[in-house]
């Protein structure tokens, strides 16, 4: 990283792998059967069909209005939850077990449940995104209010700080890299749920359209979707750097 | 001369100061918030009307009849053996991977945006494609685990061979060691923190594939057991396989977490 | 009456006693150094006199009243700097400021001189991770003069600062003490810069920390640059540097007075 390395060099391999992927993927496929071992010339195609059809779009609009209301509503709870009981040590004593507990389960499992409980429809998915979110959000902002620098808590004493302007100087920008750092986390576990979600509860989504094509052995147009996910994922990871990069250019990234 | 408002907290010296007795308080509040999770758990199953939802008493009912039948042994069973297998398979590979990637500029050049890429991607996506690639059986399952398993190990091998210290890799140099045994003494032991973390975050991800899994073959396992009671409005022993997992995601979790803060500590203590 | 009384101070850190039944007295408008090896308690001292930890025996009188918090009329400098790392260094130097309710932009035009005062145009945008060390420093110098305290305590104000930044902050320093009429106790390593500012130096012992010894400065102000050609300069400074030299720590747990 510290050299200045030659972008030809860098970008050669980089495709240069990519392509040797794809064109042993594609001669084993076509091989064995094109459509049903996806050869990448049949995903294309299938793709091509997905959004000529508009099929795609029908199905990814939904997705996405799943994930930014539970996503939206996992930060709403989480972040000042989890600020709180950073600050507050008995309240982080009482909630670090049950916390960490839920944190811990694999939450998927219980989606079949959830399901029975609130019905196949958007509720049940919104619902579970948001249980997909909300716990790496609060986890990450306590972690972050916990902490901040004994010694600027009393700086901030030492020239009498209420503890409104504690909060806005101190805590808050103290814990924000974590806070970001358990978005970021949280953006993912959030695919994760409204996936899986859409397996099961009902016949929007993409999730449900994987499940469609697969059901009826057409992988090529199945992994169309996943290609959708894999770019979603990426895109918003990169987004979170840069915000992260944007919002506290004085902080490498947090560890927690 | 205005009195300013103390937090009492840092007034007596920091947390530090008051170790002893609030150690103990620590404890009973940590207790209580776990009793206070069951006890509103159970009220709540009591006042509601509706059939499905179930107390933490009816669960552990239920977790006796599953026992008794040996049905809860069965499907354990089966998710354990395929978690294991797929666990084992997914670390290895990850990291023999993750090494590469840390220590060849190369390697690391070609591979890591595609690591990164898939890192960032909902993996649970591909299973219904795998299971229809490579059949009902274990195969499925353990190939689904590998691959979750995989990313987590590999990224946090090759940063942790990445933060291998520079003038103890210049130390072996001046003793002129072999690269092979470079990586012995001095590359895999101080990244190996890394290694451990890189395990302990895919335990969560090893068992989301194992049980995403199971409900899409609907043959046999946990996430079986739990599709097949949910669906027969079983609530109370659909919960069983649920708690099973929560207590083995905690549990793996815990140890790894432990065997990691060791290391940590033993390594600052040197 | 002394503005700042210390009587039979004690502190402990577990087993570590940090100060010893410590006495101090301090006048309004007088300038007092406090020489000491380091670890001797110089630290904890002023922390006690700013309120932010309480002694575990004795009292601290301010105005002679016992101080039980900070106080809006004290503020100390910081031997670490502790700056806001998220905040500019014109923000950290408002952050008093803005605590008093300031609003930003008001605050920002406020603290102008004293950014200029310490050296610092041009940097007023830069955070403190984008400074040295001793333009940190002078931030938190800034900081604690922009509030303009009656009294001003100071731990090592000017420890990682080069010889000539040095000395300009030392006259800026006693003009503004001067202007101002504050109250200064100001620690130091310097035996010369002790000499050169104060009214009276007093030297601490370590284990348990305690004032060893009290010494009035006898020189007119305004003083001379040339102060340390005086022959009485150099003697008050062979005393002290004696000193400083053969404080053995005592015995732990020995109240030393
Ligand atoms: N918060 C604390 N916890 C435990 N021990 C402490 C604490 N603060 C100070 N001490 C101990 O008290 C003693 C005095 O510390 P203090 O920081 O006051 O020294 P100092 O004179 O300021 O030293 P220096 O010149 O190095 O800054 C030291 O032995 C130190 O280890
Ligand atoms: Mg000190």
């Amino acid at each position: 990283m510290d050299r200045a390395e030659d972008p030809r060099l860098v970008w050669g391999l980089r495709i240069g792998f990519a392509l040797v992927v794809l064109a042993v993927w594609q001669v084993t496929a076509v091989r064995l059967g094109e459509n049903f071992f996806a050869a990448p010339g049949a995903i294309v195609s299938s793709a091509v069909a997905l959004l000529r059809s508009g099929e795609l779009m029908h199905y990814f609009v939904p997705t996405l209005e799943v994930l930014a209301w539970g996503f939206l509503l996992g930060l709403a709870v989480g972040i000042p939850i989890g600020l709180a009981i950073g600050r507050w040590r008995r309240l982080y004593w009482v909630s670090e077990g049950p916390i960490n507990l839920f944190y811990t389960t694999p939450l998927a499992a219980v989606i079949p449940i959830i399901l029975v409980i609130l019905g196949f429809g958007t509720t049940t998915k919104v619902f579970v995104v948001f249980a997909f979110v909300v716990f790496s959000v609060l986890i990450n902002s306590a972690a972050g209010v916990r902490n901040v620098d004994g010694d600027l808590l009393e700086l901030a004493r030492s020239y009498g700080s209420s503890e409104p302007m504690l909060w806005r100087e101190i805590l808050i920008p103290s814990a924000l890299p974590f806070v970001l750092v358990g978005i970021r986390i949280g953006i993912g576990r959030a695919l994760i749920g409204a996936v899986v979600a859409e397996f099961y509860a009902g016949i929007s989504g993409v999730g449900y359209l994987i499940i469609y094509y697969s059901n009826r052995f057409d992988v090529a147009s199945a992994l169309v979707p996943v290609g959708m996910l894999i770019a979603l994922g990426v895109g918003s990871t990169a987004g979170l750097k840069r915000l992260q990069e944007w919002l506290t250019p004085w902080a490498s990234e947090a560890r927690v | 001369m205005v009195g300013v408002a103390t937090d009492e907290r840092s007034a007596t010296g920091g947390r530090r100061a008051v170790r002893l007795p609030s150690r103990v308080e620590e404890r009973l509040w940590w207790a209580s918030g776990l009793v206070l999770v069951v006890v509103v758990w159970q009220v709540y199953a009591m006042l509601s009307t509706s059939s499905l939802i179930v107390g933490p008493w009816e669960v552990v009912e239920a977790t006796g009849d599953l026992i008794a039948s040996g049905e809860l042994w069965e499907y354990a069973q089966s998710s354990a053996l395929s978690f294991a297998i797929g666990m084992l398979i997914g670390s290895v590979s990850g990291l023999v991977i993750g090494l590469l990637v840390g220590r060849f500029r190369l390697v690391e050049i070609t591979l890591d945006p595609y690591i990164s890429a898939l890192y960032a991607t909902p993996l649970v996506a591909i299973i219904p494609v795998l299971i229809v690639l490579l059949g009902f059986g274990p195969l499925s399952k353990i190939v689904i685990v590998s691959i979750f398993v995989f990313f987590p190990v590999a990224i946090n091998t090759a940063a942790g061979v990445k933060e291998v210290p520079r003038d103890l890799l210049e130390l072996a140099d001046s003793f002129c060691s072999r690269e092979m045994l470079t990586w012995r003494d001095v590359v895999v032991p101080s990244a190996l923190p890394f290694i451990v973390t890189g395990l302990r975050l895919s335990v969560g991800r090893g068992l989301i594939g194992v049980v995403v899994a199971e409900f899409e073959t609907a043959v046999t396992g946990l996430g079986y057991l739990i599709l097949s009671k949910s669906r027969r409005f079983l609530m109370a022993e659909s919960l069983v396989p649920v708690v099973v997992l929560m207590i083995a995601g905690f549990v793996l979790y815990s140890l790894l977490k432990r065997v990691e803060d060791g290391m940590l500590e033993r390594r600052r203590g040197l | 009456m002394a503005q700042i009384r210390a009587e039979n101070v004690e502190k402990h850190f577990g087993h570590v006693q940090a100060l010893g039944r410590l006495h101090l007295e301090v006048e309004t408008n007088e300038f007092v150094s406090v020489l000491g090896p380091s670890g001797c308690g110089k630290t904890t001292l002023l922390r006690i006199v700013a309120g932010l930890v309480p002694p575990d025996g004795g009292t601290v009188y301010v105005d002679g009243e016992p101080v039980t918090g900070p106080r809006p009329n004290t503020t100390l400098v910081f031997q670490h700097f502790r700056l806001l790392p998220w905040r500019t260094a014109e923000d950290n130097v408002a952050y008093g400021l803005r605590l008093r309710g300031m609003a930003k932009r008001q605050a920002r035009e406020e603290v102008r001189p004293y950014i200029e005062m310490v050296g610092l145009e041009g940097f007023e945008k830069s955070y403190p991770y984008q400074l040295s060390g001793g333009m940190q420093q002078r931030v938190g110098l800034a900081r604690a003069l922009a509030i303009d305290p009656e009294i001003l305590l100071m731990d090592e104000p000017f420890g990682a600062l080069d010889a000539q930044t040095r000395e300009v902050m030392q006259e800026e320093l006693l003009r503004i003490w001067n202007a101002t009429h504050k109250t200064v106790v100001f620690v130091t390593h310097s035996i010369d810069e002790a000499l050169v500012l104060s009214d009276k130096v007093v030297v601490m012992a370590a284990r348990p920390g305690r004032i060893i010894e009290t010494i009035e400065v006898p020189f007119p102000r305004p003083r001379p640059t040339n102060l340390r050609a005086d022959p009485v300069f150099a003697q008050l400074r062979t005393r002290m540097w004696e000193l400083l030299r053969t404080t053995e720590p005592e015995e732990t747990g020995v109240a030393g007075g």
